[in-house]
């Protein structure tokens, strides 16, 4: 069994991370198209949840509307 | 930030911010330099939802509409990206651009929305009634689970910043007035 450190293993991922994403991405989008369709309840959970990301971010003046097509926008 | 090289500076100050802030820093940095010649990218695709879903959904690359496309490839080679493809990547930072298009298709340019950033940059993205009606035509036409989902999302998100007069309009002529109108 061939053993690495963890500052090797990320050596070794981000020498090779670079040429990998950019194949990846050559190759088409296909890949991260969601293959299965969540539940109904699972969607409510996540609506409710982007909701509330997005009214904590207006709440804290992350998100304000400085006219109709102008807003504010910074991120977390 | 007028120069090649500051704008260099900036990108590599981005390494250690996520993905998503990443993407839109590298557009406004791009529009910086962009907006002199008049031209003005604007975002489209995956990163317009993840913008207006504050990052709930992903994606992988930019999707940039851009008048000049030479000019765009010159200055992003300028700013370190290499050609691959139809994309332009950055070997660092690992981010992708991709310019679809030169103009904004089945889309109105006066409902682009600026969005200012903290740092005094800005980016412009397709307006949100337009990402909707777009996902919503995949949703309907490809039967796209995932485009349901994430125009559903958007339209809960957004409902009292629509312009449902525009988006009931659009949607009677690429007909999906059903799937938009079970969503009010």
């Amino acid at each position: 069994m061939r053993k690495m450190n963890m500052s090797e293993l990320n050596d070794w991922i981000f020498s090779r991370k670079g040429h990998v994403e950019r194949d990846i991405l050559k190759d088409g989008r296909g890949q991260h198209v969601r293959l299965r369709p969540r539940d109904k309840e699972e969607m409510r959970v996540l609506d409710e949840l982007c909701i509330k990301r997005w009214k904590k971010a207006e709440q804290e003046g992350k998100i304000r509307y400085l006219n109709e097509r102008v807003w504010y926008y910074e991120f977390d | 930030m007028n120069s090649i090289k500051e704008a260099r500076e900036k990108l590599q100050s981005l390494q250690t911010k996520t993905s998503f802030e990443k993407m839109v820093q590298v557009t406004a940095i791009l529009t910086k330099l962009l907006e002199p010649h008049r031209i003005r990218p604007i975002i489209v695709g995956g990163l317009a939802v993840e913008i207006y879903t504050r990052g709930d959904y992903t994606t992988v690359d930019i999707d940039l509409i851009v008048s000049d496309r030479e000019k765009a490839g010159q200055l992003l080679t300028k700013l370190g990206f290499t050609p691959s493809g139809r994309h332009w990547y950055h070997d660092e930072l690992f981010v992708s651009v991709e310019i679809p298009n030169d103009v904004l298709e089945d889309a109105d340019d006066d409902k682009v929305i600026e969005l200012k950033l903290e740092d005094g940059l800005h980016v412009y993205v397709i307006g949100i009634e337009d990402i909707i009606l777009d996902r919503l035509r995949a949703c309907v036409h490809w039967k796209s689970k995932s485009d349901c989902e994430w125009a559903k999302r958007m339209v809960l998100l957004h409902k009292e910043r629509l312009d449902w007069a525009y988006m009931k309009q659009v949607a009677k002529k690429d007909g999906t007035s059903e799937q938009l109108e079970q969503w009010f």
